[in-house]
């Protein structure tokens, strides 16, 4: 019997710590969560001064953050008296949020993927209108302008609901190659631009190179088991200045020409696939390029081991980790890339900026405890102050002005800027996913994103032997900047519905033989591979996808109209 | 004959050894990657083979252990680590001699209904309003109390009860002992392996789950335990920093630090536990 | 099984007690009760009675099972609706088995899906017992104790590896150009090109298999231990007297001693035949083969829960549920048949 005593006392004792130790926080919790949705009405009234903690749930980060420890946060602790608290998330957000949805346990503001979801919290009757407190606003209403009929669109009352951040920004750009530049300055600083231009070029490079400091060199790399990095081998079909890749889900193409939806397969995007199957017949084209993860192919970046990546873009290239290393001259610049088709027609490279952005859409739920003080900061982050300070942070801190007023990163700031830590401490990142950036609206001329950035000294010299002054110099001399105005965020196909069924379906088609087509070992053989997916394609009724585009496009363009 | 045997033997001992060699490798390997990974210079470690750190630098534990919320998060994980098993023990250790007692009335229904359990799932939502109307949603005890009930567990002492002949507890119930006395009393010292292999399952899994904090905790920073900050650490997308570039919040060395103070508690728990496993000399003198 | 039967006789007497009653009135009513009182129901109050320690002792663990188990079940409802995240599942409209039927028309991509589905789960269910199983005894005969024990807590460490960081280290080991084992093979002159582990159809089931055969050894393990440690030492020494040397004991001794466990682990692993881990087969699945490593839960992953289709997503885990249950029955039932053993 004693050692039962003994195990009941053990019990009751680590019992009670547990309890000691986490009732006292969590029932905090649980009580801000319960009272929340019975103060909301009477929220008027709060007092201003009291002290506001919102928990606002955020993809990435690794620990919470406070914001009033951050810069942009100390100046809206101090004038509203608001503090952000960030807590992270990873997993299945859209299933998490569901589950918020469906069980009423949601946060006070939260960010939602995608207007279907806006729509399903709507439905649920969990959002909170902003219409009431539009009346006192000095900004929003004002820097939104445009947008704010859009948003309402979303709603059967015709009421806001939301807003969204990253918005009025570029959201096609060209396609970039990261290059080795001590190769290109081997072969005597070819301007690459065509596909045959980089197929030479690697080649060469290869040859004289099939090691990197005893390690085995890559041709071309990109991150094929990424969720993202699949698309990759058909990014060169949109590198004209005709298609434009529309959906995450890269099963429809859009034409700028026609402005219409097209049905995905097309003479383009074969052509992109060849090229890669031409890179894989040389030999060039990393093997391992399935296999890898985004964060494996960072490795390959930072040794130099790979000699190009196409779409650098998407982020991976990784200078400083050169110099440190000692390799500097291996410092990759940007490169432009177009189908040989496309460079034959000489045709431009498109910039296409979208003023919508539902993908990153943040709501007021109901269960807001002060809507209006959340209004408040809401509206001054639309001021010019609170945009600067949001996207630029601190000026004297984080930026200078030179002679001419032109904002430029601190030395601080420029060596830390990759450092996760700095980046988290200064915290204008989450800042700007929650309470709006705007991305192309200039204020004294400049964006309110600083983007000058400083060069290395090898960048320089590259840069000068192609006569930029960025290291995507050859798109702002040669390109065209055209401002498409864009629906796709406005256009949601019911991914449960049979036609949202049958995108997946394509798809998964495409990314389940595009890799056949890529490892093809003759070029009999692409295109007998290319013929069974175009077979199989077709059966699977692509038009009736496509029609669904156009038809909601059509809607969309007929609500547009009346709003106008 | 003895010679043949003994010969045999010998052989069988060397390739007993080697074999344990191997395993050893082939399950270190990992560990001396991870290890040698977070002790690493982040500027000389590349790609490939590592087998020991290249160059010498405690910056990913010092990342790691820099904030004060990872000793909270830590606590936490002990704490559940400590009640769960014991609650678990408690619950599933008396079900699980319930349901050998073939006399028992319903016995085989008892035995249906929890071992169903194990293949059903009634999905995510549902699942989640049960817990929010039994108000455990940011609770510490939404850790402790549905795994209270470990089935499988449950089965595995069940079965090794069974095992144990019947004369022994036939004879203390002559005796006249409750139920209950015979199971503490008798049966539960005599399962000692099994309650020791079960406990660890149970304290593994403690220590190992995230999910839960995941689904019912995310808002309750509090009670986040080690496991789910190395998950957020793990899971975290790279962040978009602006003008196209793209930084990694956790660095792999990082990540490795963090898996290393993941893994170091089986070195506290396991030689605890181990002496339960090796050789069977407890029961032989219990029934002796 | 007598006393049971017993108890069977006593109830169904009871029963018709009541019956009896309705039919002829009151007086038998009251005669009948009275006869039930003094016999039959006498002893059955007596048996619950007798052990009402035991239903106290089940009595927490029957409650949480309800709470955390069946009583969230009435979320299956969604299957048969037409549930859309955010409106009330009562107010759904209803569909009847429409789920059920797409699951089922969904033509040769559900045959493939199975195919990889059953030969992953089952050879690693099989290679994962017999491994462990084999592992607990070499361990349990090693001479060295000492190296034993740092050999069984070594063991546990892959356990505690997330799948990501494993797929780094998988990668760094087995990579086609990169990796450090094909590397090596090409360095000797073995071969001119590594060989693609990751990134091969060929080779996808045996890495699916050999990764979880080779996380989960350690725990695994543990259960087979413990039974070795169950086993009375005076098997060992009659063995010994009848001249059974190291591997006789094995085969005599340890082994069949091991089995009622084995077999249990197989009974209650069948029932998660159609389970896969997705975190596993989510990394492990890349463009090169997907057509042997696409799984039945990452289909329902990404049809289901990804598209917000949780009514399709409910249909099959009915299904899966209810295939598990037949199979883990079945499975029971050959067991008692054949090895006198079961678990239900």
């Amino acid at each position: 019997m004693k050692k039962i005593k003994m195990l009941v006392l053990l019990i009751t004792i680590v019992a009670l710590m547990s309890t000691a130790a986490c009732s006292g926080k969590s029932n905090t919790g649980t009580t801000s969560t319960t009272s929340a949705g019975t103060t909301a009405i009477a929220s008027t009234s709060a007092a201003p001064q009291e002290e506001y903690v919102i928990k606002v749930l955020f993809e990435g980060g690794k620990t919470v953050d406070r914001s009033d420890l951050q810069e942009a946060g100390k100046v809206i602790k101090e004038k509203f008296n608001i503090i952000f608290e960030w807590v992270p998330f990873a997993g299945n957000y859209i299933e998490y949020s569901n589950t918020l949805l469906a069980s009423g346990e949601y946060p006070e503001l939260m960010i939602i993927r995608g207007n279907d979801q806006v729509k399903n919290f709507i439905k649920a009757g969990a959002l909170l209108p902003l219409d009431d407190y539009l009346k006192g606003s000095k900004y929003f209403t004002e820097t939104y302008k445009v947008l704010i009929p859009f948003w309402r669109m979303i709603a059967p009352d015709n009421k806001l609901y939301k807003w969204e951040t990253n918005v009025l920004r570029t959201v096609g750009v060209p396609t970039e190659v990261a290059v080795r530049s001590d190769l290109l300055e081997e072969q005597g600083w070819p301007l690459l631009r065509s596909t045959k231009d980089y197929i030479d070029f690697l080649k060469v490079a290869k040859e004289k190179h099939p090691t990197v400091d005893g390690k085995p060199s890559f041709g071309m790399v990109f991150p094929g088991a990424d969720i993202a990095g699949i698309w990759f081998p058909r990014i060169v079909a949109f590198t004209g200045d005709t298609y434009f890749q529309v959906n995450n889900d890269h099963n429809i193409v859009y034409n700028l020409k026609t402005q219409q939806y097209e049905n995905y397969l097309n003479q383009s995007i074969k052509e992109s696939l060849k090229f890669f199957n031409d890179l894989h017949q040389a030999g060039i084209l990393d093997d391992e390029c399935f296999t890898d993860t985004y964060e494996i192919l960072t490795q390959k970046l930072k040794t130099g081991q790979a000699f190009s990546y196409i779409n650098s873009r998407y982020g991976g290239v990784d200078n400083k980790a050169l110099i440190d290393s000692g390799h500097p001259e291996m410092q990759y610049i940007s490169m432009p890339i177009q189908l040989a088709s496309q460079v034959e027609k000489n045709e431009k490279a498109l910039t296409v900026t979208s003023i919508f952005s539902a993908y990153e859409s943040v709501v007021m739920t109901k269960n807001a405890k002060y809507p209006e003080r959340i209004f408040q900061v809401l509206d001054w982050a639309a001021s010019d102050e609170g945009q600067l300070l949001i996207q630029s942070g601190v000026e004297g801190v984080d930026y200078l002005r030179d002679e001419n007023g032109i904002r430029y990163r601190t030395e601080e700031m420029w060596t830390n800027w990759q450092n996760p830590e700095y980046v988290l401490k200064i915290g204008t990142w989450q800042f700007k996913t929650l309470i709006g950036r705007i991305a192309t609206s200039p204020v004294d001329g400049q964006a309110y994103g600083i983007k000058k950035v400083t060069n290395t000294d090898r960048i320089k010299e590259a840069l000068n032997k192609y006569g930029w002054t960025e290291t995507s110099g050859w798109f702002n001399d040669k390109n065209s900047f055209v401002y498409a105005a864009l629906f796709d965020s406005m256009i949601s196909i019911d991914p449960a519905s049979e036609t949202g069924r049958l995108g997946i379906q394509i798809k998964e088609l495409i990314n389940n033989e595009q890799t056949g087509l890529i490892r093809a070992s003759s070029n009999d053989e692409f295109e007998r591979l290319w013929t069974k997916l175009m077979n199989d394609y077709n059966k699977l009724n692509p038009k009736s996808f496509t029609d669904a585009y156009n038809a909601e496009l059509v809607k969309v363009k007929s609500a547009i109209d009346k709003i106008k | 004959m003895v010679g043949k045997r003994s010969v045999n033997d010998l052989f069988f001992d060397i390739s007993d050894l080697l074999l344990m060699i191997f395993t050893f490798i082939i399950m270190a390997y990992p560990f001396i990657y991870i290890l040698s990974y977070s002790l690493s210079d982040p500027l000389k470690i590349t790609t490939g083979l590592v087998l020991y750190p290249e160059g010498f630098s405690l910056d990913a534990y010092k990342a790691a252990l820099g904030s004060p919320s990872i000793f909270h998060a830590i606590f936490i994980s002990i704490l559940r680590t400590t009640i769960g098993p014991i609650f678990m023990i408690l619950v599933t250790a008396m079900a699980g001699y319930c349901i050998t007692r073939e006399d028992m009335k319903g016995v085989r229904i008892f035995r249906k209904y929890f071992v169903y359990t194990m293949y059903i799932s009634a999905g995510l939502i549902p699942t989640f309003l049960v817990i929010k109307a039994l108000g455990l949603v940011g609770s510490f005890w939404i850790y402790i109390l549905p795994s209270s009930v470990s089935v499988f567990n449950m089965v595995l002492i069940k079965s090794f009860i069974e095992s144990i002949p019947k004369s022994l507890e036939e004879s203390a119930m002559m005796d006249g002992a409750n139920d209950f006395y015979l199971f503490w009393r008798i049966i539960f010292p005599i399962c000692t392996p099994v309650i020791a292999a079960v406990t660890l399952f149970g304290a593994v899994g403690q220590w190992n789950a995230f999910m839960d904090t995941q689904i019912y905790n995310t808002m309750h920073p509090e009670l986040f335990t080690l496991q789910y900050v190395l998950y957020l650490a793990l899971t975290t997308p790279p962040m978009d920093i602006g003008e196209e570039m793209r930084i990694f919040i956790t660095p792999k060395a990082f990540r490795m630090a963090m898996t290393v103070l993941t893994i170091l508690p089986i070195l506290a728990i396991y030689p605890v536990l181990q002496k339960y496993f090796v050789g069977g000399i407890m029961i032989g003198a219990v029934k002796g | 099984m007598g006393i049971e039967d017993s108890y069977d006789v006593a109830t169904n007497a009871h029963a018709c007690g009541y019956i009896v009653i309705r039919k002829t009135g009151r007086e038998i009513m009251i005669k009948t009760r009275q006869n039930i009182a003094l016999t039959k129901n006498s002893s059955w109050t007596n048996s619950l009675y007798k052990h009402r320690f035991l239903y106290l002792m089940v009595f927490p663990a029957v409650i949480a099972t309800i709470i955390f188990s069946y009583i969230p079940l009435f979320g299956w409802i969604i299957a048969f609706k037409n549930y859309r995240i955010g409106l009330s599942i009562w107010k759904a409209p209803w569909t009847g088995f429409y789920q059920f039927k797409r699951f089922f028309i969904q033509g040769d991509d559900l045959v493939n899906l199975l195919r990889n589905t059953l030969i992953t789960n089952i050879s690693s269910l099989v290679f994962s017992l017999v491994f462990a199983c084999a592992f607990a005894i070499l361990l349990s005969e090693l001479r060295y104790k000492k190296l034993g024990k740092i050999v069984q807590t070594v063991s546990f460490f892959p356990f505690f590896i997330s799948w990501v960081t494993i797929y780094t280290i998988l990668h760094a080991l087995f990579a086609v150009t990169s990796g450090a084992v094909s590397m090596a093979l090409v360095d000797v002159g073995l071969l001119k090109k590594g060989i693609n582990f990751l990134g091969d159809e060929r080779f996808s089931w045996v890495l699916a298999v050999v990764v979880q055969v080779w996380k989960s050894l350690g725990c695994n393990s543990v259960i087979f231990l413990a039974s070795i440690s169950g086993i009375p030492l005076e098997q060992y020494e009659a063995a010994e007297i009848d001249g059974a040397g190291r591997c006789g004991k094995i085969y005599y001794v340890t082994l069949p001693n091991l089995m009622p466990t084995l077999i249990v682990l197989m009974i209650m692993n069948i029932g998660w035949i159609l389970s896969s881990n997705l975190d596993l087969f989510y990394l492990l699945t890349n463009p090169t083969n997907r057509r042997t490593m696409e799984v039945l839960d990452m289909y329902i992953y990404r049809y289901g829960l990804q598209l917000n289709d949780f009514s399709y997503a409910t249909a099959i885990d009915i299904i899966k549920t209810v295939v598990g249950l037949i199979l883990v029955t079945s499975a029971n039932a050959l067991s008692r048949m054949y090895t006198g053993k079961s678990i239900l």
